[in-house]
C-alpha cells in the first residue's frame, strides 16, 4: 500500500512538472476550433500566396522552440501561447514552456534542457539573467529571439535573431515600451474629465524595472495632460498605491475608496478592483495594462475601464516565430541587417480607449477565434515557402496599430 | 476570585490589540493621518484579520505539532477554483459556495493527511509535492483561467457583517475542538511529546488526518473570503501558492504566547487583529511597502525572540521568589 502510493505520488509529481509546459493544447483553448473553422479557406489563401497548403508538413523536420515564462498562469502568456498554439496547427512546430521562471539558475536550467531536447531556438517572453541568458543559449547553437533591452550587447552574435521594440530604433532619445504604455494611460486617463486619479505601481517600490518605467511614464503623461489644460488632480506623493494585492494593498484600497477619488490606473492587470468598485457603488474609472478577455468585457461595455493598454500577441509576439523560423531554415538575411547585425522589429503596443476598440480585437480573437496575422499570413513572410519574402515585409507585417489591422 | 481571573484573562487577550490600536490611533492623529481605524479603513481591518486569522489557523493546528504544511496555499487556490466554479455552475448562492469550497477543501487536506501518514515522510516535503499536484490539478482546470465571479451576488462573505458572523461561529466550533474533544486533547498530548503520546495509546495517524481536515476547513473558509474580496482566484504554479500563507505567521507566535490567557484559537485571532492594525496603521501613515515589510519582519522576529525566551522568564521569577524564601527563612532562623 505504502509503496503503490510513493508510486503513484511520484508519477503524479512528474506530470505535474509538465502542467505549466503546456504545448499545443492546455491553454490553446479555441485555437484548435479556429484552426478547423478557418482551414479550408486559409489553405486555399495561402496556396496561392506561397505554395504552401498548411498541412503541417513544413518544415520536413519537427522544429522544437522553447518559451521562457515569468506567470504561466499570466493572461497575456496565455494569449501568447494561445496564438504559437494556433500556429502550431499549421506547422511542423512544437512549443515548450518553462515553468515560472524565478532565478537566472533556473532560466539556465530551462535553456540546458531545451537544448538537450532538442530545441533550435528559444523565444524570451522573460529574461532575469540579461545577456548571459542570451549568449547560453546561443553557445548551445539554439537561435535566441528576445526582449531590445539587451540588443546592444548581442547584436553580432549570429545564432541572435533579434526581438521586438515600441521604440522608434532610429531615435536615441526613444523611451521604451513600458515607459510609454504609461505614459499613454497617464495621457488617455488624463484627457478622460475625471477629477481626481490613482495609481498603483506595482512592484516599483521594490525596484522592478518594468514598473519603475510604467510609473515614470504615467507620470509623465497625467503632467503632460495637466500641461494641456486637464484638471484631473493626480499628486505623486500621495495618490500612489504601491505593491501587488496583499493586505497592505487592501487597506490602501479602503482608504482610496474613503477619499473623493473617481479613476484609477493600475500599472498590471485591474481584476482585484473590479469586485471592490461594485461593493463601493461609486462610478470609478479604470486605466489599466490588461488583456482583450472575457473578464475585461463587461467592465469595457458598462464604461468602468476606459483605457487599456494591451500587447497584441500576434503583433507584439509574432516575430519571434517567422525570425526563429527563417533563421533555423538558412535564411537569416530575413533577420538581419545589410551589415549583418540582429534587427528588432519595430511594433506597437494598442490603448484601448473605448468599448469600440476593445470589441474590435474581442470579435478577432474571441467570438472569431481567429487573429490579425493568420498563419496564412505568416507563411508569405518565410523565406521557404516564399522566395520573394523581404526584411520589410517582416517588419511590415507587425508594425501595425489597431487601425491597420482593421482596415 | 474565579471571576477576577476570568476578567484578567479577557484584559490579557484583549490587551495587546486594544493597545497596539490605541497607538495607531494616537499617532495617525498626531502626525495628521485622519481616517484611521473608522469607516472603510475598520471593514479592511476586519477582513484582514478574519483572512489572516483563518489562514493562521489552518497553519498552527499542523504547526504546533511539528507538521508544517506547505501545502495550505494549494489546498485554497485549488478548493476555490473547484467549488467557485461548481457552485456558479449549480446557481446555488452563497450557502452553495461556503459548502462547495469548504467541502472540497475539507477532502484535499484529508487527501494531504492520508498522504503524509501513509508515507511517513517529513511532513515538509510531502507537503511541498502535495502543493505542486494541487497547483497543477488547478492551472489543468478550466483552460488555466481559475475562477471569476466579479459582481456574482453569491459573494458576500467578505462583508463585515458576514465575517463576524463566520469569526465567531469558527472560534466557537475551534475552541470546543481544541478544549474540548478527545481530538483536541490528543492533540496537546502529541504536541508535548509524540513518543509518550502514543506510547500511552495515542493514534498518532488518526490526529494528524483530523489536523489536516480542520486546516482545510479554514483554507476553504478564507478561499470564500478572498474570492468574495476579490472577485476572481487564478491558478498559481511553481509554488506561488505560498504567497496565501504568508500573513499566517506573525497571528500565530502571537496567538502562542496569548493562548493561556483565553484559548488557543481566540489568541491566534487577536494576533490577526493586531496584524491588520499595524497594517493599516502604517499604510494610513504613509509607510512605504518596503519599510512595512522590514519592519513586519522585525515585529515577526521580536515574537520569536520572546516565545523562545520566555521561559527565561518564568525561570528568573522563580528563582526570584525562592531567594526571598530562602532569605526570609536565614532571617527568621537568626
Amino acid at each position: 500500500m505504502k509503496k503503490a502510493l510513493a508510486l503513484i505520488l511520484v508519477l503524479a509529481l512528474c506530470l505535474c512538472l509538465f502542467a505549466g509546459c503546456a504545448n499545443n493544447g492546455a491553454a490553446s483553448g479555441g485555437s484548435e476550433n479556429a484552426a478547423a473553422n478557418a482551414e479550408n479557406n486559409a489553405a486555399t489563401n495561402a496556396e496561392a500566396a506561397s505554395g504552401y497548403a498548411l498541412d503541417k508538413s513544413w518544415p520536413a523536420e519537427k522544429v522544437k522552440i522553447g518559451v521562457i515564462a515569468f506567470d504561466t498562469t499570466d493572461e497575456s502568456f496565455m494569449g501568447v501561447m494561445e496564438y504559437y498554439n494556433y500556429l502550431a496547427q499549421y506547422y511542423n512546430v512544437e512549443f515548450t514552456v518553462s515553468e515560472a521562471i524565478q532565478s537566472a539558475e533556473h532560466e539556465f536550467q530551462f535553456i540546458d534542457s531545451c537544448a538537450a531536447a532538442g530545441c533550435k531556438g528559444i523565444i524570451a517572453y522573460y529574461n532575469v539573467a540579461g545577456a548571459e541568458s542570451i549568449k547560453h543559449c546561443t553557445d548551445q547553437g539554439m537561435y535566441y529571439w528576445g526582449m531590445a533591452e539587451f540588443y546592444e550587447s548581442v547584436k553580432d552574435d549570429p545564432h541572435f535573431v533579434g526581438g521586438y521594440t515600441f521604440s522608434n530604433p532610429d531615435d536615441p532619445d526613444a523611451k521604451n515600451g513600458d515607459y510609454m504604455g504609461g505614459y499613454e494611460l497617464g495621457l488617455t486617463m488624463g484627457n478622460a474629465g475625471l477629477k481626481h486619479i490613482a495609481f498603483c505601481n506595482g512592484g516599483a517600490s521594490f525596484g522592478v524595472q518594468m514598473f519603475i518605467d510604467r510609473q515614470q511614464g504615467f507620470f509623465d503623461g497625467i503632467a503632460a495632460a495637466q500641461a494641456a489644460g486637464s484638471e484631473t488632480q493626480f499628486d505623486p506623493a500621495v495618490d500612489v498605491i504601491e505593491g501587488f494585492p496583499d493586505e497592505a494593498y487592501f487597506a490602501a484600497q479602503a482608504a482610496f475608496f474613503s477619499a473623493d477619488y473617481d479613476g484609477v490606473v493600475v500599472s498590471f492587470d485591474a481584476f482585484t478592483w473590479f469586485q471592490p468598485i461594485i461593493e463601493s457603488g461609486k462610478d470609478i474609472k479604470v486605466g489599466c495594462i490588461g488583456t482583450v478577455s472575457e473578464t475585461y468585457k463587461s467592465f469595457v461595455d458598462n464604461g468602468t475601464v476606459i483605457a487599456l493598454v494591451y500587447d497584441c500577441p500576434e503583433i507584439v509576439f509574432g516575430s519571434a516565430f517567422a525570425d526563429l523560423m527563417n533563421a533555423i531554415t538558412g535564411h537569416e538575411d530575413l533577420t538581419r541587417t545589410a551589415d549583418g547585425l540582429a534587427l528588432l522589429n519595430p511594433t506597437q503596443r494598442w490603448t484601448l480607449s473605448g468599448a469600440d476598440d476593445f470589441n474590435a480585437v474581442y470579435e478577432k480573437h474571441i467570438n472569431d477565434e481567429s487573429f490579425f496575422v493568420t498563419a496564412e499570413q505568416m507563411a508569405t513572410i518565410l523565406g521557404d515557402l516564399n522566395e520573394s519574402a523581404t526584411r520589410d515585409d517582416v517588419c511590415a507585417m507587425f508594425n501595425k496599430s489597431l487601425d491597420d489591422c482593421l482596415k | 476570585m474565579k471571576l477576577a481571573k476570568i476578567g484578567k484573562n479577557i484584559g490579557m487577550t484583549l490587551v495587546l490589540p486594544a493597545a497596539v490600536y490605541l497607538f495607531f490611533l494616537l499617532l495617525c492623529n498626531a502626525t495628521g493621518h485622519t481616517g484611521f481605524g473608522v469607516g472603510n479603513d475598520l471593514i479592511t481591518i476586519i477582513y484582514n484579520a478574519v483572512y489572516a486569522g483563518l489562514v493562521a489557523q489552518a497553519m498552527a493546528i499542523n504547526v504546533t505539532t511539528g507538521r508544517f504544511d506547505y501545502a495550505i496555499g494549494a489546498e485554497l487556490v485549488l478548493a476555490t477554483i473547484l467549488g467557485g466554479n461548481l457552485a456558479n455552475t449549480l446557481g446555488w448562492g452563497p450557502i452553495g459556495l461556503l459548502l462547495c469550497v469548504v467541502l472540497i477543501a475539507a477532502a484535499i487536506g484529508a487527501i494531504s493527511g492520508l498522504v503524509y501518514t501513509a508515507l511517513k515522510l517529513p511532513p515538509m516535503v510531502v507537503s511541498v509535492g502535495l502543493a505542486m499536484i494541487y497547483e497543477a490539478v488547478a492551472f489543468m482546470y478550466n483552460k488555466a483561467k481559475g475562477v471569476c465571479l466579479i459582481g456574482n451576488p453569491m459573494l458576500v462573505f467578505a462583508k463585515t457583517g458576514m465575517s463576524l458572523i463566520l469569526t465567531v461561529v469558527v472560534l466557537a466550533v475551534l475552541v470546543v475542538i481544541y478544549d474540548y474533544t478527545k481530538i483536541g486533547y490528543n492533540r496537546r498530548a502529541l504536541q508535548g511529546g509524540q513518543k509518550i503520546a502514543v506510547d500511552v495509546g495515542i493514534n498518532e495517524k488518526r490526529n494528524a488526518v483530523y489536523c489536516y481536515v480542520i486546516a482545510g476547513v479554514m483554507m476553504g473558509l478564507a478561499g470564500c473570503m478572498y474570492l468574495s474580496k476579490n472577485g476572481v482566484v487564478a491558478p498559481e504554479t511553481g509554488l506561488g501558492s505560498a504567497s496565501y500563507f504568508m500573513s499566517a505567521f506573525l497571528p500565530m507566535f502571537i496567538g502562542g504566547i496569548f493562548a493561556k490567557y483565553s484559548s488557543y484559537p481566540v489568541a491566534i485571532f487577536m494576533g490577526a487583529v493586531v496584524q491588520a492594525i499595524i497594517t493599516s496603521g502604517l499604510q494610513k501613515l504613509g509607510v512605504s511597502n518596503s519599510l512595512q515589510t522590514v519592519l513586519n519582519g522585525m515585529i515577526v522576529c521580536a515574537f520569536l525572540i520572546y516565545s523562545s525566551n520566555s521561559y527565561k522568564l518564568v525561570e528568573a521569577q522563580l528563582f526570584r521568589e525562592k531567594l526571598a524564601k530562602a532569605k526570609a527563612a536565614r532571617q527568621a532562623a537568626l
